[in-house]
């Protein structure tokens, strides 16, 4: 449980950076980034991955802590069913779910740094991703292991921003990334939708 | 006549939604009044970033970011109504 629980961390928390909601605001901050001194990019990359971490780490945790001891293989795979419908269906009709910006809990948030910001939002197509993640955090009752699968996620959601704030990104990395902000969505039910096969064909 | 570009990007539900106001509210104004394009940020990102955007979507206009985020229709047009004069 706790390698499968390590190994969807680090596989939606990559696949969080390339959803819809998410790709742009990272690219436009990756790239105002590279635009900054060497010292300044890399004190908002930290800002943005520890803020992160920290974010995911705590919720992660938390849904260790109180633990689940297990869900009805029904209940399962409705859910991962009905999250995948949802992503479809969001390519079709606009769903208005907010983002969860937890940076507003924090007396005088408009000051914060936008790496902070970003990193302390999760936006609202993250959102299915983090609670698959969070309930198999909660399915292990190990908050050592959840607090780990956070900063994984933290760790793989940020990675391409990282990566774009130090490349140029010519004509085919963009035009790479149009395509996965167009593709994702539907990878993301493609993979929903194989957990929920997966639980139907193993009743596990 | 005002020009308003509307910052998107590929597969944005939200952006889809801006464009829908936006376009609803420029056909009843009149093309003579307001045109509008769309800007998509993973083509044109060096001019997002220099207009000061931050996610998507955001609205410019006549070349000023004035929205930062999706605004509501009855915002828009009260906005463009008041550069209308």
């Amino acid at each position: 449980m706790n390698a499968v629980l390590l190994m969807t961390a680090a596989g939606l928390g990559l696949l969080a950076f390339f959803e819809p909601c998410t790709i742009a605001t990272h690219t436009l901050f990756a790239v105002r980034l590279s635009h900054e001194a060497v010292r300044r990019r890399r004190l908002a990359l930290a800002a943005l991955v520890l803020s992160r971490a920290l974010l995911l780490m705590a919720i992660f945790g938390m849904a260790a802590w109180v633990g689940l001891d297990g869900i009805p293989t029904a209940t399962a795979m409705t859910m991962l069913g009905v999250t995948g419908a949802i992503y479809l269906l969001s390519r079709r009709i606009y769903l208005p779910v907010p983002h969860m910006a937890f940076f507003h809990l924090i007396p005088g948030h408009a000051r914060l740094s936008q790496g902070i910001k970003l990193g302390l939002t999760l936006p609202a197509c993250t959102l299915p991703l983090v609670l698959v993640v969070g309930v198999t955090s909660a399915l292990t009752q190990r908050p050592d292991m959840a607090m780990l699968a956070g900063l994984i996620f933290a760790g793989m959601f940020s990675l391409p921003t990282l990566w774009n704030s130090t490349h140029k990104l010519d004509a085919a990395h963009r035009a790479f990334l149009g395509r996965a902000a167009n593709l994702s969505p539907y990878i993301t039910t493609l993979l929903l939708w194989s957990g929920a096969f997966m639980i139907w064909q193993t009743g596990v | 006549m005002i020009k308003v570009e509307v910052f998107s990007s590929p597969g944005c539900g939200k952006c889809m939604q801006a464009k829908a106001v936006l376009k609803a509210i420029a056909e009843e104004l009149g093309q003579d009044k307001v045109t509008w394009r769309d800007v998509n940020i993973l083509e044109e990102m060096d001019y997002a970033v220099d207009l000061g955007v931050m996610s998507t979507p955001a609205m410019a206009i006549d070349g000023e970011l004035v929205f930062s985020s999706l605004p509501s229709s009855a915002k828009l047009r009260s906005e463009l109504d008041r550069r209308l004069g």
